[in-house]
């Protein structure tokens, strides 16, 4: 009896060997297939119901938007052809004719007063927040629509190029619901969805007949690989064919492999250090001008950075509308530093609580620390304080954060108002400034349609706000993707990843 | 023993409506999942109208009343992130965590049972010195370094084995690895001593002397008697099985429970979270029970009233 009952352990355990060893044989993608790894997976694969880039990266390649960038980062048409302004508050799009949804259903006008009505309905509860200024959709006839906004909206083609702009299918989704929609997307974008396996894998398939021609792969596989090195890993073994933020260590790593390339490219966040210019020793501009020379921001972005970012000389870094490159960056200089702040009454520095995040953005610590070193041989000693993520926007949100705060701001819609206004305005919720005249600007570029104006307006208030120095500024850090030889990719300054060009390419290494 | 499994498993629906309630306190506690689901250029309304459509608005009492009272049907609510029910969410990748850690399981097993009889039959020699001092790094090694180095020397140097993802036995193989080598190290350390207290017993004398041969003795006399406490330590260590699980997934890219979990922290989906932790207390006070019963299976000399 006893013998028969390790006997029926025995056999048990391994019935549980041969169920483990039967799960699979093992899958590979099959011929001509794109392999693309990013950190984590994406929420849902209803677009109007994320707004983190994770998403909208495999988002994008099913759905289409109505405006898109080209190579130079122009606006550029999508499912729209052209768009003009009819008066302040209207903007005619007149829409691409021949387009099918991937179910056979055609786009049209409906389409998209369908998508941005959906969108802002409140049942909805999208997180996409950038559309409350159209108060409504008009449609004009089949292939034209009119948005009708609240407030006279300069931004919003370049808002229609990601998150707010994709459209969605009115007849699939009011016969099967969104839940299903979720999980069974249809877009008429460059891939068919075929399935998602969570926090796996994202399985596309070429569209054929997508308006701009049929993609290079047939198949297209977006996996989620959280941890960096992991990551990194499968691009060296070839698991992966193109991987996202690389990070700066892996670089060389990466480099010296015969199979692989790094692509460095402009990012979008700009990185600083906010101060509060209302109490304390940082209300007195000398101060904050101080502070900007005493940090020696290329040394950062060379010995810590690896080289992969731009210094910054304003809030509006290389590539987005309202860039001034006539103002230079502050250049690094102890004496002087020292010089100003004995001025401003603090011969002897002081002392302050500097809140950073950890482990967040790349090496968001080793710049802190950086940043506290280089500040001590002025006189001023930072407290260096982190808090969890969560905790971090929470204090952010409600200005609890101590008078000099590390940061990050990710300019996405590329122009100067999604920088400025909310960071600069006074008495918004991220501002700790105030300049009447930054205000007559801020107000006058975000209700002006006219771009030379609105040009003119950013070029007075970046030199303003570098004058001013409510910030501490740093740079704007390169976005880093690990692509095997052989494949042709031009990744985007908009960060999206667009896989619609990728194609194999005869050039190795 | 019917009455004392029944009385188990009400103890287990305690023990997890306990834990739901300690982490419900502690998720509100830290703040609420607002400000990470809004973009940052949200204003104080957009705040303030999200707060309320989700209910993070509502007094503590009344939150924690219809956690309850939708808990009890089974229910977790939605979570924030994927907008699609929670309960669901972690079930569906609880095979994904099964299979990780059922093969740890029995590499645990498998490496440390013969290795620790080596260990006991070969008390004070070199091979005994050896195995020791190879569980002691097996225990220090954090997983989280052991499953890299996994992945550098076995999937980058040599190519053998693939470096993330699930699906099929080789994929299997390093993560498992990963979160059974560090039970196989208890497993051997618990095994030696007990060994070593059954060998000196009286009744293995007694076998030796009725002239069995060596591996009857060792096998079913003396293995039998010694394994009892490897299966509690298998059922206790089950929740720092689950524990090395959510490290290695996160490494390995392992669609499972744990990295589900780790990124619920991360982005306070509240009621993620709270569905992963009802569902894993009742696992682990279940594999304690099962092992508690098993042991009695095993060894006859234990009953339970």
């Amino acid at each position: 009896m006893q013998d028969y009952n390790i006997r029926r352990t025995l056999c048990v355990a391994l019935l549980l060997c041969v169920l483990v060893l039967g799960i699979g044989s093992g899958s590979t993608a099959s011929g001509n297939a794109l392999i693309v790894a990013q950190g984590g997976d994406v929420t849902t694969l209803d677009p109007q119901l994320q707004g983190n880039m994770v998403t909208m990266n495999v988002v994008i390649n099913i759905f289409d938007t109505l405006v898109t960038r080209d190579a130079d980062m122009e606006l550029a048409p999508g499912l729209a052809t052209s768009w003009r302004v009819v008066n302040s508050t209207t903007w005619e799009f007149s829409l691409r004719r021949g387009v099918e949804f991937h179910n056979g259903e055609p786009f049209n006008a409906d389409s998209v007063k369908f998508s941005i009505d959906r969108l802002l309905d409140p049942k909805t509860n999208s997180p996409i927040v950038e559309l409350k200024t159209v108060s409504r959709v008009d449609i004009v006839d089949d292939y034209t629509v009119r948005i009708i906004t609240s407030v006279p909206d300069p931004l919003l083609p370049a808002k229609m190029v990601l998150f707010g702009g994709c459209i969605v299918p009115k007849g699939y989704i009011t016969k099967n619901g969104n839940a299903t929609f979720a999980k069974q997307p249809i877009g008429t974008g460059p891939y068919k969805f075929v399935k998602w396996i969570r926090d796996d894998r994202v399985v596309l398939k070429a569209n054929p007949s997508y308006w701009k021609g049929k993609p290079a792969y047939d198949n297209l596989e977006f996996r989620s690989i959280p941890n960096s090195n992991d990551r990194v890993a499968a691009l060296l073994t070839g698991e992966a064919d193109i991987v996202a933020n690389v990070p700066v260590d892996m670089v060389p790593r990466v480099e010296t492999d015969r199979n692989c390339n790094v692509l460095s490219v402009p990012g979008l966040r700009v990185f600083y250090v906010g101060l509060d210019t209302r109490t304390g020793p940082t209300a007195d501009k000398r101060v904050r001008q101080a502070m900007n020379m005493a940090v020696d921001v290329p040394a950062i972005i060379k010995n810590i950075l690896g080289g992969h970012a731009l210094q910054i000389a304003t809030p509006v870094g290389q590539g987005m509308f309202g860039f001034d490159p006539s103002i230079k960056p502050y250049t690094h200089d102890p004496e002087r530093a020292k010089k100003l702040l004995a001025e401003a009454g603090y011969p002897n520095g002081f002392s302050m609580d500097f809140a950073h995040p950890s482990g967040i953005y790349m090496k968001d610590y080793e710049v802190a620390m950086a940043i506290v070193g280089q500040m001590a041989k002025v006189g001023i000693k930072l407290n260096p304080v982190t808090y969890e993520w969560g905790v971090f926007l929470d204090k952010y949100r409600m200005d609890q954060l101590p008078a000099s705060l590390l940061m990050g701001n990710f300019a996405w819609t590329m122009d100067a108002d999604n920088s400025v206004n909310f960071l600069f305005r006074t008495g918004q919720m991220y501002s700790r400034y105030s300049n009447k005249r930054v205000d007559e600007l801020i107000d006058l570029e975000s209700t002006t349609l006219d771009a030379a104006k609105r040009k003119a307006a950013f070029s007075e208030m970046v030199g303003i706000l570098h004058g001013d120095a409510p910030w501490i500024f740093l740079y704007q850090a390169n976005e880093l993707y690990g692509v095997r030889a052989g494949i042709a990719w031009e990744p985007l300054m908009s960060q999206v990843m667009w896989m619609h060009g990728a194609h194999p390419s005869r050039d190795g290494k | 023993m019917q009455r004392y499994v029944v009385r188990r498993l009400l103890g287990a629906l305690i023990v997890a409506w306990g834990a739901c309630t300690v982490v419900f306190l502690l998720l509100r506690l830290s703040g609420d999942p607002v400000s990470l689901l809004l973009p940052v250029e949200a204003s104080y309304e957009d705040y303030v109208q999200l707060k309320h459509s989700l209910g993070f608005d509502k007094p503590l009492v009344v939150q924690y009343w219809n956690f309850l009272k939708n808990a009890i049907r089974g229910d977790f609510g939605m979570s924030l992130r994927y907008r699609s029910p929670a309960l669901p969410l972690v079930l569906e990748r609880l095979p994904a965590t099964f299979e990780l850690t059922g093969f740890a399981v029995l590499i645990g097993l498998a490496v440390g049972i013969p290795v620790g009889v080596l260990c006991a039959v070969h008390r004070g020699k070199p091979i005994d010195t050896i195995g020791m001092w190879l569980s002691l790094c097996g225990q220090a090694v954090p997983v989280f370094w052991l499953a890299l180095e996994l992945i550098l020397i076995f999937a980058v140097k040599f190519r053998l084995l693939p470096t993330y993802g699930r699906g099929g036995l080789r994929r299997l193989i390093l993560p498992a690895t990963a979160v059974g080598l560090p039970l196989a190290a208890i497993i051997t350390r618990l095994l030696k001593s007990t060994m070593e207290e059954v060998l000196s017993e009286d009744y293995i004398r007694t076998a030796n002397a009725k002239g069995l041969g060596p591996s009857i003795v060792l096998f079913k006399h003396a293995l039998r008697n010694a394994i009892g406490p490897v299966l509690t330590i298998v059922g206790v260590q089950f929740g720092s099985l689950l524990g090395g699980a959510v490290v290695t997934e996160m490494v390995f890219a392992w669609p499972g429970m744990g990295r589900l979990l780790l990124q619920a922290v991360g982005n306070r989906d509240f009621e993620v979270v709270q569905a992963v932790v009802f569902v894993t207390a009742l696992l682990v006070t279940g594999a304690n029970l099962v092992a508690d019963v098993l042991c009695a299976v095993v060894d006859p000399r234990v009953r339970y009233e």
